[in-house]
Order: structure tokens, then C-alpha cells, then sequence
């Protein structure tokens, strides 16, 4: 079965969770499903404008309120997107880096002082 | 593509994107009635509607970074997370039970919202698409509603109808691409 027949399940949310999954790893690599796919949210959207009724008042204030209280995500914050993913890892990477070469220093160092009181000692 | 494309929208979710509340209360303006009709309709309670616009509106604004406007508008976005996150909620929020009434209800009742007075939007826009949903083969029309409107997945579409898997997926594109033409032609 070919994951292109899915495109249009997919714009409906019509997959289950695995098969989203799946279906979105086929679509980071498909060109032809990634434009079938903006072409098909064309639909949706209007089919969801069409239903549109006014929230009650109070949502709004709520809303606006719950946004005043919570942080926006970062540039490199966007966890949900792969080649970000990788920049966070590198930076995390770099991140470590020093301490790891930190650690070997005190390492040496340690070993050093010990050599050199074990000779002191031993003399 | 879209003949209309809504860019004071594009343009207050990246004002949004940088901290700008007021942008971000005018993209609401804008966005929350299509997000919450289409939850309401979905989930067929107004107590969860609401909850899922705001958890939608919010999540709009946590994450306004990530939007591309090369990637689609930002009305696309939106309804695009609403819808799944209306789905998400109908799925895993309703028993089998009550899931397979309100099944049998999207079936049989009327296949688009009701014509309350509301002025959020165009009564032109309104009757435009509706004449589009018309204009589908009852076939195409029926597996369309049960997974935009009614939350379900293809497999259980199958189900229902007793058709296999590949004949529901054939309905589901060629629907949409028919709605797609018959949107064009309204114009």
C-alpha cells in the first residue's frame, strides 16, 4: 500500500495515532504529498469557516489571560520539528563538551598529585 | 492554492511571535469563531468546545515561533492544530458507546451546521460551500462527514459502512478534491 493514498485521510485527522505518526516520516520526504496535502487544507479550512460562531466573551478574556501568564517557546525551542531537534542536540553537545574536557583535566591533575606523592612517600 | 489568502492574519501571528499581546488578541479575534464552531460541531459539547479553543489559542501563541508563512497561512495553521485537537478530544474523551451514537447522529442528520444567525461569517461564504458539500456524490459526502465532522478514523469508517479500507480512502481523496474544484467554481 502506498503511503501517497493517504494524504487525503491524513488532512482529515482520519489516521490513528500510529499511522499519523508513520504517515508524517513519509511526508518530511515527499515532495508530491507535502503539495497535495497544502492544496487539501484549502478544503478543510473553508468547511471549519464555515462553521464559525462567535466564543462566548469570557473565552476571550480567559485566553488573553492564560497568555499574559505563559512564556512563547524559542526559535530552538520547537521540539516537534526535526532539523531543530538536531541543532538543540548539537548545542547540548557543545554544552558538554567542556565539562567533559574539565573533568579529564582534573583527572590528569589528580593523577599527577598522586604520582608525586607516592614518590615522596615511597623516597 | 487559495484564491484568498488571509495575510493581516499572517501578519499579527508573526507580531504574536515576537510578544506582541494586543496582535495576538486581534489573531484571536480573527481565528477563535472557526476554531470554536468547528469544535462545537465536532465534539457536540460547548462546555469542551471551549476548552479546546483555549487550549488551541494558547498553544497558537506558545508556539507563534514556529510558524512559516512559506508553509501555508496562518488561518491554515490554526485550523489545521484545532481540527486534530477536536479529534483528539472526541477520541479519547468518549466511551465506544456514546462515540457510536454520535456517529449514527453525523450520518443522519443534517450535513452542515445550522443556520443560526451569525454574523462571523459571509452568508455568500456559507452558501458557497454548502453548495460544494451538495455537489459531492452522496458516497463521497458521506465518508468525508464521518471523518471531518464526525472524528473517525478511516479503519472505522470501513467499519461502519462495511466497505474495505481502500474503497473509503478512494472516497475520502476524491471527495476532497471534487470540494476542491466545486469551492473554485463557487467563486
Amino acid at each position: 500500500v502506498s503511503d501517497h493514498d493517504l494524504v487525503a485521510v491524513y488532512a482529515l485527522d482520519a489516521l490513528d495515532d500510529d499511522e499519523r505518526a508513520a504517515f508524517e516520516q513519509h511526508l518530511a520526504d515527499c515532495a508530491t504529498c507535502r503539495a497535495e496535502l497544502a492544496e487539501l487544507r484549502v478544503v478543510t479550512e473553508e468547511l471549519a469557516v464555515e462553521l464559525s460562531e462567535a466564543p462566548p466573551a469570557r473565552l476571550r478574556a480567559d485566553v488573553l489571560a492564560q497568555v499574559a501568564r505563559t512564556p512563547q517557546e524559542s526559535d530552538a525551542g520547537s521540539a516537534s520539528e526535526p532539523e531543530r531537534d538536531r541543532v538543540v542536540v548539537n548545542l547540548a553537545d557543545r554544552r558538554r563538551r567542556p565539562a567533559l574536557w574539565v573533568a579529564v583535566a582534573v583527572g590528569v591533575a589528580a593523577a599527577a598529585i598522586i604520582a608525586v606523592l607516592g614518590a615522596q612517600l615511597s623516597t | 492554492m487559495r484564491n484568498v489568502r488571509d495575510e493581516h492574519a499572517d501578519a499579527l501571528l508573526q507580531r504574536a511571535a515576537g510578544g506582541d499581546e494586543q496582535a495576538f488578541a486581534d489573531l484571536y479575534d480573527r481565528l477563535a469563531p472557526s476554531v470554536f464552531g468547528m469544535a462545537k460541531r465536532i465534539i457536540r459539547n460547548t462546555a469542551q468546545a471551549e476548552e479546546v479553543t483555549q487550549e488551541v489559542m494558547v498553544e497558537v501563541w506558545r508556539t507563534a515561533t514556529r510558524f512559516d508563512p512559506q508553509q501555508g497561512s496562518a488561518q491554515t495553521w490554526v485550523i489545521t492544530l484545532a481540527h486534530r485537537r477536536a479529534v483528539d478530544r472526541v477520541r479519547s474523551e468518549e466511551s465506544q458507546r456514546q462515540r457510536t451514537e454520535r456517529l449514527a447522529e453525523v450520518s443522519a442528520g443534517p450535513s452542515l451546521s445550522d443556520p443560526v444567525a451569525d454574523d462571523v461569517v459571509d452568508d455568500l461564504d456559507r452558501a458557497r460551500v454548502r453548495t460544494a458539500m451538495a455537489g459531492l456524490s452522496a458516497l463521497q459526502r458521506e465518508s468525508v462527514e464521518l471523518a471531518f465532522y464526525g472524528g473517525n478514523t478511516h479503519t472505522e469508517i470501513s467499519t461502519m459502512l462495511g466497505l474495505p479500507l481502500g474503497t473509503v480512502k478512494t472516497r475520502i481523496r476524491d471527495g476532497l478534491l471534487h470540494l476542491r474544484s466545486l469551492m473554485e467554481d463557487g467563486r
